[in-house]
């Protein structure tokens, strides 16, 4: 029975190994790992068949969670729907919705994926990268409370040097700003959260436009931990994949590929 | 290279000047970038760089020449220059002599430059390399990567062109610039050791010409100063990681690149020095990481060790303050890399130093990595992302550059240099903004998992638009614009303009030169080398009529070459065998030097027998504005012009100065700067530093000074009125008048003058003046007795 504990234990190794952006696995912990997984491919079936059971067990506590968390974004999004339009209002509502959809269907995913990992016993390429987890982002700084001089361009200063300046303007809205909002989510989520990586890449809430510079709240495409997930299950460190994946030479972020090149939105 | 010129005025202020370098005007004004800059002396208030040099003498046990007082690498120097009657513009609209030395067989005007080893530790602030000052900060060598010259001042502003390419300033490229000019002093201190031997070995004293040991040892110090400059940016925190690009402007490809990477770095570095006085930001503080001390401001000092906090520009004062007692690995380390890179100097010069400060060691290698591997943490490039400062209301406050807040960054051009914000390429800004949310998203995220390792200041903050850190342009030469490699002058070669660059090196430095000068000197020689070719230069313009400056200009010139080679006879066949001349010494072959040939009596001065030879006996080089006799007991009551004391001294005399009494300057505070005592400053004696009376060009102190007046504690303003009481009494070893007899009453390296409005620099601490503040004061009269005699 010890080693079919150890083989769910591996599973979970597996997914929640990223704690900060240590991605990689240790060599001991892995020399553990590969042990114990030998270890559990020569135990009898029954104890398979229980260690099985723990597996979908866990699977079907984060996929409650998984869901849990997309109904209470929704929620919170609904209710910031209060914009003196109705049609603004409805908008914002059906962006809710969309993004419900969204989160509740990678939470779909998510249990196809972790039950797959588990017939598989706990390990393997279809495993899920990452956990869901709840986790609320700082609001941007109010520059302009903190007393921040503003430039004669109303942007605030940064830099300024005789002939030059440079500022910030929090009103900016195009691709390159939504893709850093996206990065802003995750590194809070890691460095004000305390979640690992994988964790706060597959618990971004997902845009749910081809614009999402003009969505009510910082998002990632859903495509972003898409690709994030397959190049860790391909063997990425977790850092390396998360920046390639939003700041690599094609980022997965829609409209910063054109920005990027033709420095038009 | 695109087009950079409009691109370059834009570009680089932000990128901090690595430890304070200053240049002031006699009246306190800073000068002007440029050629302005070349002809001021460079001290005063936030000159941290000098300061940093002047601490290192006092540490580093160097030992002063027989005769001296200090050390040369803190006496003051100056260099009398051959130059043509041309004039430039300083950039101000004013024009002004030119300093580019010339042929000395061309001279038309004999400009002194006098200067202080340490002063030059400012140098790569103010200029790029030595011949650039050499040549009066008269050219731009950053020409051949424009399509078209620079304005001086503007080639030499560090808002315009000079930050574009300060990425030297920052490691690893600092260490590659400091072996370049520690190197270079160290060869040209084996020289001076050459000199010494070459004069001992074929039966000469040394003392005789101790003037040209003495010059070549002071260039040595000064080319030492420059690689500390290099030295002391490695050990400012602000410094200690690889900024992106290159020394050499070509290396960039567009203007607004090397815009957005110069500002970029400057944030990073901290942005105290361009935000503070920025309109916008009046009466905040900006202490901004990381130069600016702080909890999260640390530094891994080397290989194998554990984090230490540290400081960087703007923040010597905490430095230095308590000898370190608040950063005491960032001064051990910077003092002992420091203090032994000039204890090296030293030896090569053939002397040994006296005892090493006891708080420091000699590393093994200066220019290694005990002295150029220390980088910035993780946490401390993190913080130093983001604007730090105090509001006048007194709240601090942080501006997090953070992944959004970094794309949201906008740069801005003046239209004053052809930019505005419509007109930043927009492909550039995308990708910019681009660039800093990755570079900013993952030092936070480095940060956070190893905040103590040093990965993200070693270049893993990536390339940003393209451009690769400084590690990566550590080529050679190292820049278009460093200065040429020894022997100076030198044979031509193609390589950086170095026979023309080193030919003005020379010429400036001639009598540090003496043996180079020596060896070309020859009858006839094309280059002009020739003493007969002086003199005749002397003929042609007594003959034009000309007289006046550059009568006087050629009659220097052919003087001061015609000493070195001057035998005291009629011809080869009949001299005085026991006077022979420098270049005898010095020439590496003593045969087939140049001698010219001057009768005269045994007690004849050489200089005199010169100045004969050269049919100048009856021009005077020096302008009067007192003459007084041999013998003379004067008093000065609030006089009105300056005040020097010009001696036609009979040739072959050895007047002293025996001063006596008391000579006070009377000084009243014109409301800025600070002076007094406070714990924060050390505590100590008040005294006032080295008043220096000089004659030629060895300064002699001749007593500390007294100070009378209402003492009181920073920040409180000075308001009253204080007397500087300087005993003038001679001591032991005081320097002999130089031969012009030019005796100029010097107060702290200043023509003392009514009204004149200086720094008065006082000190704190002894014995060594560590701490030293500065006054903005006028003297308001000067009386004294003095008197001068055999």
């Amino acid at each position: 029975m010890p080693a079919v504990v150890d083989a769910v234990r591996v599973r979970r190794c597996i997914r929640s190994s990223n704690r900060g952006v240590r991605s990689v696995m240790g060599p001991a912990r892995a020399v553990f790992v590969l042990l114990v997984a030998i270890f559990a491919a020569t135990i009898p079936p029954a104890g398979a068949s229980s260690s099985r059971h723990r597996c979908l067990d866990a699977c079907a506590n984060d996929v409650h969670a998984c869901i849990a968390l997309a109904q209470t974004r929704a929620r919170t999004l609904r209710s910031a729907c209060t914009g003196s339009s109705s049609s603004a209002r409805a908008t914002c509502r059906h962006a809710a919705r969309a993004g419900l959809r969204l989160s509740v269907g990678s939470c779909h995913t998510l249990r196809k994926d972790c039950r797959a990992c588990c017939r598989a016993g706990g390990q393997g390429p279809a495993c899920p990268v990452g956990r869901p987890v709840d986790f609320v982002p700082p609001p941007p700084q109010d520059l302009g409370g903190l007393g921040v001089p503003r430039r004669d361009d109303g942007t605030f200063f940064v830099l300024a040097i005789p002939n030059a300046s440079l500022g910030i303007d929090p009103t900016r809205r195009d691709a390159i700003v939504a893709a850093g909002a996206c990065a802003r989510w995750i590194t809070t989520c890691v460095t004000g959260g305390g979640h690992a990586l994988d964790d706060c890449l597959r618990s971004a809430p997902p845009c749910t436009t081809a614009r999402p510079w003009e969505e009510p709240a910082a998002c990632c495409a859903p495509v972003c931990f898409e690709r994030y997930q397959e190049a860790r299950r391909g063997g990425s460190e977790a850092l390396t994949a998360f920046e390639t994946v939003v700041f690599g030479a094609d980022p997965c972020m829609p409209g910063v590929a054109d920005l990027l090149r033709t420095g038009q939105p | 290279v695109r087009p950079l010129v409009a691109l370059l005025l834009l570009v680089g202020a932000a990128t901090a000047s690595a430890y304070d370098s200053r240049c002031y005007h006699g009246n306190g004004a800073a000068c002007h970038a440029g050629p302005d800059s070349a002809r001021q002396r460079w001290r005063g208030p936030s000159d941290e760089h000098r300061q940093l040099w002047e601490k290192t003498v006092a540490l580093s046990g160097l030992t002063a020449p027989p005769g001296m007082t200090a050390s040369l690498a803190s006496s003051e120097f100056t260099l009398q220059v051959f130059t043509k009657d041309d004039i430039v513009p300083d950039g101000t609209g004013a024009q002004v002599p030119t300093l580019t030395p010339v042929r000395f067989a061309d001279a038309e005007r004999a400009p002194s430059r006098t200067m202080t080893p340490s002063e030059f530790a400012q140098l790569p602030d103010f200029g790029y390399s030595l011949f650039d000052w050499a040549t009066g900060f008269e050219t731009c060598p950053l020409d051949s990567a424009l399509p078209a010259s620079a304005p001086l001042d503007a080639c030499h502003d560090f808002s315009t062109h000079m930050g574009a390419v300060n990425s030297n300033h920052f490691l690893p490229q600092a260490q590659a610039f400091y072996v370049l000019y520690h190197q270079l002093a160290l060869d040209r201190a084996a020289a001076c050791k050459k000199m010494k031997d070459r004069i001992v070995a074929r039966g000469g004293q040394v003392a005789t010409f101790d003037e040209f040991v003495r010059a070549c040892e002071q260039e040595a110090f000064v080319l030492e100063a420059i690689g500390h400059h290099y030295l002391q940016d490695a050990w400012s925190t602000g410094h200690m990681w690889e900024r992106w690009g290159s020394p050499d402007l070509i290396d960039f490809t567009d203007l607004q690149q090397s815009l957005l990477i110069a500002m970029t770095s400057g944030l990073i570095h901290g942005a105290r020095g361009v935000l503070q006085d920025v309109l916008g930001f009046a009466g905040f503080d900006v202490n901004d990481p990381l130069c600016a001390p702080g909890p999260l401001v640390r530094f891994v000092p080397g290989p194998i060790s554990t984090p230490v906090l540290g400081l960087g520009d703007l923040f010597l004062g905490q430095l230095l303050n308590q000898a370190g007692a608040a950063f005491p690995a960032q001064y051990f380390q910077l003092f002992s890399c420091a203090a032994t890179s000039l204890r090296q100097v030293q030896r090569a010069m053939g002397d040994q130093p006296g005892a090493l400060d006891p708080s420091l060691i000699e590393v093994a290698d200066p220019t290694g990595s005990a002295c150029f591997a220390q980088r910035a943490t993780n946490a401390a490039m993190v913080d130093g992302i983001g604007l730090d400062f105090v509001t006048p209301g007194g709240v601090p406050v942080r501006v997090e550059l953070d992944s959004l807040a970094a794309t949201q960054l906008v740069a801005t051009a003046s239209a004053a240099v052809g930019g505005s914000p419509q007109n930043v390429n927009p492909i550039l800004q995308a990708n910019y903004a681009f660039d800093m949310a990755r570079i900013v998203t993952h030092a936070r995220l480095r940060g956070l998992a190893e905040p103590d390792a040093t990965d993200l200041a070693s270049g893993g903050l990536g390339p940003l638009l393209g451009i690769d850190r400084n590690g990566a342009f550590v080529q050679q030469p190292l820049a278009p614009y460093v200065d040429p490699p020894l022997p100076w002058p030198d044979s031509p070669t193609a390589a950086n303009d170095a026979t023309n660059r080193a030919l003005a090196l020379a010429r400036t430095f001639h009598a540090g030169h003496a043996i180079d000068w020596c060896n070309r000197f020859r009858d006839g020689a094309t280059d002009g080398s020739d003493v007969d070719l002086l003199r005749a230069h002397v003929h042609v313009v007594q003959a034009a009529g000309t007289g006046g400056d550059e009568l006087a200009a050629a009659c220097l010139a052919c003087e001061t070459f015609a000493e070195r080679h001057l035998r005291v006879g009629t011809d080869a066949g009949n001299y005085d065998t026991s006077r022979e001349p420098l270049c005898h010494f010095l020439a590496d072959d003593a045969a087939s030097t140049q001698y010219v040939f001057q009768p005269g009596d045994p007690g004849d001065a050489t200089e005199a027998l010169a100045a004969r030879y050269c049919d100048c006996a009856s021009i005077s080089t020096t302008s009067t504005t007192t003459t007084l006799p041999a013998v003379t007991t004067t008093t000065l009551p609030a006089p009105t012009g300056t005040i020097t004391f010009d001696l036609n001294l009979p040739a072959g005399s050895a007047p002293q100065f025996i001063g006596s009494g008391t000579f006070v300057v009377s000084i009243t505070n014109n409301g800025g700067g600070h002076f007094g005592t406070s714990a924060s400053w050390g505590g100590g004696t008040l005294f006032v530093q080295t008043p220096e009376t000089t004659c030629g060009t060895n300064p002699t102190t001749y007593g500390l000074g007294e100070v009378t007046g209402t003492l009181f504690t920073e920040p409180t303003s000075v308001t009253g009125e204080f007397l500087i009481k300087v005993p003038l009494t001679t001591p032991a070893g005081a320097c002999p008048l130089d031969s012009s007899g030019f005796l100029p009453l010097i107060f702290d390296g200043e023509l003392l003058t009514p009204n004149l409005i200086r720094f008065f620099q006082v000190c704190v601490g002894t014995p060594n003046c560590y701490d030293t503040r500065f006054i903005d004061a006028s003297v308001v009269s000067v009386e004294g007795v003095v008197q001068i005699g055999p």
